[in-house]
């Protein structure tokens, strides 16, 4: 082990600017090597993946995530101090698994720096649970229950995610408490009210690049059909003609009520987390404000937005090119064609025409 | 000699048309053996399969909805021997009567007799069934003419008493063919002969000509209804809405508040009156039976949040479900392309075309280079080739 070897390993949460954090460090990379960081950005492979995360080496995420047996000796054979981020970390929930990922970096690595970002609960799970409208492939659309209101209906599983105490917790009892660093992803708790300056600043890491943030939040109409298109298992080439027309505009956000009684799932979770670790001066955590809220539920359908929804997802439907009768004439004239001479690609061909027919 | 007689059935829509026409169709040589001939023919003076001849009206030149009726009609019906008859609810949109004197003009000489004969609605029922209708595809008037949301009942307009105003309306027939010649009847099982319209029909032109009973429900869902209302908005095309709405649910009903139908029906009442008052139809002061207790206190025609849910999912099923070609079909065809250009090159000039306007690109190649064969397209060929390398 090299006592002086430091490693810095960001791991989330999910939907507290990470993905802004890892452009920052992955603009700054150069000036990181300056201050004496190596920013791992490396596949599976070794290849130079062009992004801060390291997302592939931490996998079966849907069964809870696993961490790459190599990933520990990968990082030991950089040279220097190391930085690294992926939210996916925050899918990891055995303590064996990161046990055991401590252990190998332990032989490299003197000094080990865990930094966590925490969103209250509620705030997460909608934003979270926004995000997996997005793409089906995301853990995230098939970690909450299916639905497509603001916040999804509570489920027991989601402790293992959202009991701070406990999964970060976790990590501190592998760790050691003194290398956990816990920020609160609240406005009035971070430098400057911005999570990639309070990063830095908490890492003791400076930048001189700055990319531009991306707002990635979703109107209440392309949240909810986006939803539905998951549910649907709607094709990406089909997608693109969907969207085309869908409103970006308003927010989908649940009653202050149904957000309130959601967090209080979490809350003497979160009072226990602030004990230990003492984050924040409130002893539950975090703020207790709900005002963000409307008194009534602003994620359901009306007879207008839906109505709305429903024509500018014609729109998009119309532009859809479907096969003609004209065109299905011709593939059966090439699968005819082929026949002779490549009877695999006339198979394929016949099959295709099959399947155009029977729709 | 007898004198020769025409009976004009005029609709209204919603009111068994389809029903009576089938019956006339079914039953023309027992017409015939009446003394009436069934006029069926279309345009072109072929026999239509079926008693509607709804083709001799056509829509007035910049008007979505209101007819006139075409110049040959009346010569066709000329032609005919004997007695005839002749069934078009679309008679319902001519709202002119100097149009229907016109046509009254070309026929009084060649017919001794004229009997009109119409069938009306209460007009909450007749605007929430017609509005239904025009549902089906964006050809249909009614879509046109109650445009305006989506709900069972249009929010009522001033044109409705076009249709609507059944005393303004059927008095133009009456002024031109003469009040006496018209038959109104009420469409309400209550009111119709054994409660079937195509008896009642036959009673009421004094036909002795006995028929089942058909009583054809083609009322639509509330779901399919909503969609279809929808999609008339967005011209959706007949082929599309059709393969769309295979997977959308055709239970409940699509029904206004009592309120509502009341408030609708309001505006036609003093009507209705006036029109019984006319032609003494039966024995209710304001024509039609006041019963609105078939209708919820609350509407039952906008969409709730499972609701719209479930249609949108249906509606993506029908997306899912649509003769589209996917990534990996684009990449097949791009590969079956290339393959053919050395055995046929011009359905492979057709099919790298359809390759990329599946890919949501386009290359022109014209008909003259494809027909120059090999040599000629060479150019534009080695073109779609780039293209379609360039797509993947």
């Amino acid at each position: 082990m090299d006592s002086e070897r430091k490693l810095v390993i960001h791991i989330g949460n999910h939907k507290t600017a990470t993905t802004s954090i890892q452009r920052t460090l992955f603009a700054n990379s150069a000036h990181l090597r300056k201050q004496g960081f190596e920013l791992v950005s490396q596949d599976l492979d070794g290849s130079l993946r062009k992004k801060g995360n390291i997302h592939p080496w931490i996998k079966g995420l849907r069964k809870g995530g696993t961490i790459h047996a190599d990933l520990p000796g990968v990082l030991g054979r950089l040279t220097g101090n190391v930085i690294l981020s992926s939210e996916r970390f925050s899918w990891v929930f055995n303590e064996r698994e990161i046990h055991k990922f401590q252990a190998g970096l332990a032989e490299h690595f003197g000094e080990i720096c865990i930094v966590s970002y925490l969103r209250r609960q509620d705030q997460h799970v909608i934003s979270h649970y926004q995000q997996g409208s997005k793409n089906s492939n995301f853990l995230s659309a098939g970690y909450y229950a299916k639905g497509n209101t603001a916040l999804p209906p509570f489920r027991e599983h989601y402790y293992d995610y959202l009991d701070y105490n406990r999964r970060i917790g976790t990590w501190a009892n592998a760790f050691g408490e003194s290398s956990m660093i816990i920020r609160l992803f609240e406005t009035s708790e971070l430098k400057n009210g911005d999570a990639v300056d309070d990063f830095f600043v908490a890492v003791g890491l400076e930048i001189l690049d700055r990319p531009k943030n991306k707002n990635e939040s979703r109107g209440f109409e392309v949240t909810k059909v986006n939803h539905l298109m998951n549910h649907q298992q709607v094709k990406q080439s089909i997608k693109k003609y969907l969207f085309k027309y869908l409103d970006n505009s308003g927010k989908s956000l649940p009653s202050r009520k149904e957000a309130e009684k959601f967090y209080h799932y979490f809350r003497e979770s979160n009072r226990l987390l602030n004990q230990r670790f003492a984050i924040s001066k409130r002893e539950y955590l975090f703020s207790d404000d709900f005002d963000m809220y409307p008194e009534t539920p602003a994620d359901l359908w009306t007879e207008d937005s839906a109505n709305q929804a429903i024509l500018h997802l014609l729109e998009g439907i119309k532009e859809i090119p479907l096969v003609s009768v004209d065109e299905i004439a011709l593939l059966e004239d090439c699968v005819r064609t082929l026949a002779s001479e490549d009877p695999k690609m006339s198979l394929q061909l016949a099959e295709l025409v099959g399947r155009l027919q029977a729709k | 000699m007898h004198p020769r007689k025409l009976i004009i059935h005029i609709g209204s829509h919603k009111t068994g048309s389809t029903s009576i026409q089938s019956a006339l169709f079914m039953h023309r040589e027992a017409l015939v053996e009446s003394g009436f001939s069934l006029f069926n023919h279309n345009l072109d003076g072929r026999q239509l399969q079926k008693g509607n001849t709804n083709c001799w009206t056509r829509f007035k030149p910049g008007s979505n909805v209101e007819c006139e009726i075409r110049d040959g009609l009346a010569q066709e019906l000329r032609a005919l021997a004997g007695n005839v008859i002749i069934s078009a609810e679309h008679f319902s949109w001519v709202f002119d009567e100097t149009e229907l004197q016109r046509f009254h003009d070309q026929l009084k000489d060649d017919f001794d007799e004229f009997t009109v004969i119409a069938y009306v609605r209460r007009q909450d029922k007749q605007a929430v069934s017609h509005y239904q209708q025009g549902m089906r595809f964006n050809a249909f008037a009614a879509s046109r003419y109650y445009d305006g949301n989506f709900r069972a009942l249009p929010v009522y307009r001033e044109h409705f008493q076009l249709y609507l105003n059944y005393f303004q309306k059927l008095s133009m027939w009456g002024n031109v063919f003469g009040d006496a010649n018209m038959i109104v009847r009420v469409f309400d099982k209550e009111f119709l002969r054994d409660g079937d319209i195509v008896a009642d029909f036959f009673s009421a032109i004094g036909l002795d000509i006995s028929v089942e009973a058909q009583l054809r429900n083609e009322s639509r869902g509330f779901e399919k209804t909503k969609l279809g209302h929808l999609m008339n908005r967005m011209r959706v095309s007949r082929r599309l809405s059709e393969l769309l709405l295979r997977y959308s649910d055709d239970s409940g009903k699509l029904l206004p508040s009592r309120q509502d139908a009341r408030a609708f029906y309001e505006h036609f009442r003093q009507s209705n009156r006036l029109l019984n008052e006319k032609y003494a139809i039966n024995g209710n002061t304001w024509l039609f039976n006041e019963d609105f207790d078939m209708y919820p206190v609350d509407s039952q025609d906008t969409w709730t949040e499972d609701l719209a849910n479930r249609a949108i999912l249906n509606l993506l099923a029908g997306v899912n479900h649509l003769p589209a070609l996917h990534t990996q079909d684009v990449v097949l065809l791009r590969e079956a392309s290339r393959r053919m250009t050395f055995m046929d090159s011009e359905k492979g000039v057709a099919l790298a075309q359809m390759t990329m306007r599946h890919s949501g690109k386009h290359i022109e190649v014209s008909a003259s280079q494809v027909e120059a064969g090999p040599r000629g397209i060479r150019a534009p060929y080695k073109n779609i080739l780039n293209w379609i390398r360039k797509l993947f």
